[in-house]
């Protein structure tokens, strides 16, 4: 089933098109006006999202193992990362 | 500091320009090229955020009738459209502002510039945020950055004199973000610097000059692009920013140093 979110952060707008498998996330795409630095680690924050089980502990989890690497979105905290995620179940 | 300033913009071709960008950035990383300020414009196109998709941020059929280029930069934050009435600007630098690898910072330092520019050329009642600046509310301003290895490249798109019903006609912006900037259409939200207080291109690039000699100690020397960052931006231009799948899609696409 393919899911989608509209996430707007204090700054920035965060789209997510996933495909939902039985709870699992899979084949993840994150769009949106926000900042990433390096910019190319939304790559690798979609790869490590897919997989995941989209409760709030495993995505909060999925998504704290993708800071620990370094990357940066000022103006956006992991919290909003996660929420935009979780927002795919809403369907909002 | 010492500053080349380059000149050199292609109008008629906004994926060269942003090719530039990358170029000089790379450049400026490898420790062959100096810090770099950089004018340009584009004529008709819409530039987007490296993390945004063309469908989603623009009415492609419009932009098509308009013949409205489509192109991406390689940083991120949202589309903004350009014609000749909207002047960009580049600061590519080797950290020495104590950046560090602050991202937040990086905006704070290099918006400093740009808000003291603003001020030279007398707009009035200036506001501004991570990377915007509003004039009396509204938004003359837009801008974005990167930063590696200490070194930074920070941009900005100004209104001056830009068809304000084009850039209404061809962006779409979501209901959500146009309720939270308290405005129900686009055109409420923007505005041109000319309307504002007069000035037109030329004076607002000499007032970015005096902006940022003023607040970050910028001096200048006319300057051109290198052999190296015209083979770069080639290369860049050919593989990555003329490709549909940069432009459209949301790939990314990186292009290896020759």
């Amino acid at each position: 089933m393919i899911v989608h979110s509209l996430y707007k952060a204090p700054k920035g707008l965060i789209r997510i098109e996933a495909d939902l498998d039985s709870g699992v996330l899979a084949s993840v795409r994150i769009t949106g006006d926000f900042f990433m630095v390096p910019e190319e680690s939304i790559s690798a924050l979609e790869r490590h999202l897919e997989g995941v089980r989209l409760d709030q502990g495993s995505v909060s989890k999925a998504i704290d193992d993708f800071y620990s690497s370094g990357v940066e979105t000022p103006m956006l905290g992991r919290d909003d990362m996660v929420k935009a995620v979780m927002g795919v179940s809403s369907g909002s | 500091m010492e500053v080349r300033v380059v000149e050199e913009d292609y109008p008629d071709d906004p994926h060269r320009n942003l090719a530039v960008d990358e170029a000089v950035f790379r450049e400026v990383e490898a420790g062959r090229s100096p810090t770099t300020l950089r004018f340009y414009r584009n004529r008709n196109a819409v530039i987007l955020g490296c993390f945004q998709l063309a469908e989603e941020e623009l009415d492609l059929d419009y932009a098509a009738k308009k013949q409205i280029e489509i192109a991406k930069r390689f940083t991120g934050g949202g589309a903004v459209y350009h014609d000749m009435g909207d002047l960009n600007f580049s600061v590519i630098s080797k950290d020495s502002f104590g950046i560090g690898l602050n991202v937040e910072r990086l905006f704070k330092t290099m918006m400093s510039g740009a808000v003291a520019s603003l001020n030279v050329a007398g707009v009035p009642e200036l506001a501004w945020g991570m990377n915007d600046v509003t004039s009396r509310k509204k938004k003359i301003m837009g801008a974005a950055a990167t930063l590696k290895k200490g070194v930074v490249l920070f941009h900005a798109a100004l209104l001056v004199n830009t068809d304000l019903n084009e850039l209404a006609s061809v962006l779409k912006v979501p209901g959500i973000k146009l309720k939270d900037k308290g405005v129900q259409t686009i055109l409420e939200r923007v505005a041109n610097i000319k309307e504002l207080c007069g000035k037109d291109i030329e004076d607002v690039r000499k007032a970015i000059l005096d902006g940022y000699a003023k607040e970050l100690g910028f001096s200048y020397a006319p300057g051109s692009l290198t052999d190296r960052e015209r083979a770069l931006t080639d290369r860049l231009y050919s593989e990555k920013y003329t490709k549909d799948s940069w432009n459209r899609g949301r790939e990314f696409i990186h292009v290896e140093d020759a």
